[in-house]
């Protein structure tokens, strides 16, 4: 299939299309199957990347039994360490939870009936590890959790006001909906960072939970008795 | 920076030779943003208090020293002529009374349920890729389960968070043997031209017996009751949430 690179000096559209479809340049979205990149759509950029290595504390255990009562479990949740992204914007993102892209309140860390589970917390200035342990006839020792935490930047609006700029070190296309100095998101199925889904990545049955994340990993906790397999999803390379 | 474009394919790189754009590799992008609003209730899994009595017979271990009126053959001796008597009066003496070996606890039924909600149509109805979605949660009514009290939610409450397609949102553990007992979750994805979300509840049938297990228990006046402090009924476990989305639905373009 040919490409063509259009940019309408008017309007200041930049397209890159099949030539066969000329409707991909002036409504792409209706015919996204023969477009390529398109200034009237709103990419997903890279803003910022975050690898850190989070210590989560000893947690004891609550009340004890006593004879007429059960016992009182100790229940500690808060935001263990914030770190500063300073977007200005409350970001959308996808997270690493050690190597798997875990639901939001995934349990890192069980011991007898007790259990720490980690959600990820986002405002317009930082992200935020929120765990929340749910501690009853067992402590949970300390343990150390790696997270990879990637934000977005929506490429949406008017960016810049060149249609097309062309220099020796930058390219810019579409009022700076493309540009080399950002990192954009590409499909890649052989060695994605990360992955996007439509679907459901988890599941409960007889009580517990099965994940099944967007690259395939599964984490479960017995008795689950479903027949859950995940949806499988897309690679993305930054 | 390096610009290539051939009859089939065009492609951008930056000053590190890294390629930012390649039509041979297809760019997500977003072709709708849905910020929307909805609530559910998760039902109450049912529960209750059992009690078992086992009749242990008249014991020793309940006995009280009281006045009783009873009959024994005494030597009595009346004008001379001594003999035995069966001689019937009240006394303090030792009484057994019935013994019962009291367990007590409480039973939650097996419990599946779950609904979907359709939170909006895609524009043109165009068939997504991905979901990229924030959430904020507000519980508006929290469960409880008897031995554990209330349920716990390991979600920022109030605040932002990525959700993902899944998340857990309620689980508490079997205080038998530790394993998941109740899970709560809700699943975003997108299916048919809308996007939706689905909240599951999934809870084993369990039966417990209580911490105190109430043990002996006399029969000194009529049948045993339950033994003292132990609530007659289970409180609800029933919790109920508010979550706004923040969802961006996107698609990849052509290969």
């Amino acid at each position: 299939m040919a490409k063509k690179l259009f940019a309408d000096g008017v309007s200041g559209k930049v397209a890159i299309y099949d030539p066969a479809n000329p409707a991909a340049f002036t409504n792409p979205l209706a015919n996204l199957q023969s477009v390529f990149f398109h200034s009237d759509l709103d990419y997903v950029g890279v803003a910022k990347i975050i690898d850190v290595t989070v210590t989560h504390p000893y947690r004891g255990v609550g009340g004890t039994a006593a004879q007429n009562s059960y016992a009182v479990p100790n229940f500690p949740a808060g935001n263990v360490n914030p770190l500063a992204h300073n977007l200005g914007y409350k970001p959308f993102g996808i997270a690493f939870v050690g190597n798997n892209m875990l639901p939001a309140n995934s349990q890192i860390q069980d011991s007898g009936q007790s259990f720490r589970t980690v959600a990820i917390q986002v405002d317009e200035n930082s992200v935020g590890i929120f765990e929340s342990c749910y501690v009853y006839g067992s402590a949970l020792p300390a343990i150390n959790v790696t997270y990879k935490i990637v934000l977005f930047r929506q490429m949406t609006g008017q960016l810049d006001n060149k249609a097309l700029h062309i220099e020796p070190d930058q390219f810019k296309a579409g009022f700076g909906k493309l540009d080399t100095d950002y990192n954009y998101l590409r499909y890649d199925a052989a060695a994605p960072d990360f992955y996007f889904s439509k679907g459901r990545t988890a599941d409960v049955s007889n009580g517990s939970f099965r994940i099944v994340t967007a690259n395939g990993a599964l984490v479960q906790r017995s008795p689950y008795n479903g027949g859950f397999g995940g949806v499988p999803g897309i690679g993305v390379k930054i | 920076m390096s610009f290539f474009a051939s009859n089939n394919r065009i492609r951008v790189t930056n000053d590190a030779d890294k390629t930012i754009f390649d039509t041979a590799q297809p760019m997500p992008h977003i072709v709708q943003r849905l910020q929307v609003s909805t609530s559910v209730g998760f039902p109450n899994a049912p529960g209750r208090y059992w009690m078992t009595s086992a009749y242990l017979g008249e014991s020793s271990l309940c006995q009280k020293y009281e006045q009783k009126y009873s009959c024994q053959l005494e030597y009595v001796c009346n004008g001379g002529t001594c003999s035995y008597q069966n001689v019937c009066a009240y006394r303090m003496e030792w009484v057994k009374y019935p013994a019962y070996l009291n367990t007590q606890g409480f039973e939650y039924d097996a419990y599946n349920w779950s609904t979907v909600v359709d939170l909006g149509a895609i524009a043109n109805g165009i068939e997504a890729d991905f979901i990229i979605a924030n959430c904020i949660a507000y519980r508006t009514a929290q469960g409880s389960i008897i031995d554990v009290g209330p349920i716990p939610c390991g979600l920022p409450l109030g605040a932002s968070f990525l959700a993902n397609n899944s998340s857990i949102i309620e689980s508490t553990s079997d205080v038998a043997d530790g394993s998941p007992w109740l899970t709560r979750m809700m699943s975003l994805f997108v299916q048919n031209g809308h996007v939706y979300v689905e909240f599951k509840h999934s809870s084993r049938g369990v039966r417990q017996r209580s911490q105190w297990e109430g043990g002996l228990e006399c029969n000194w006046s009529g049948p045993p009751s339950f033994v003292g402090n132990i609530p007659r009924s289970v409180p609800s476990n029933a919790s109920s949430f508010q979550f706004t989305f923040d969802i961006l639905i996107g698609k990849f373009t052509t290969p």
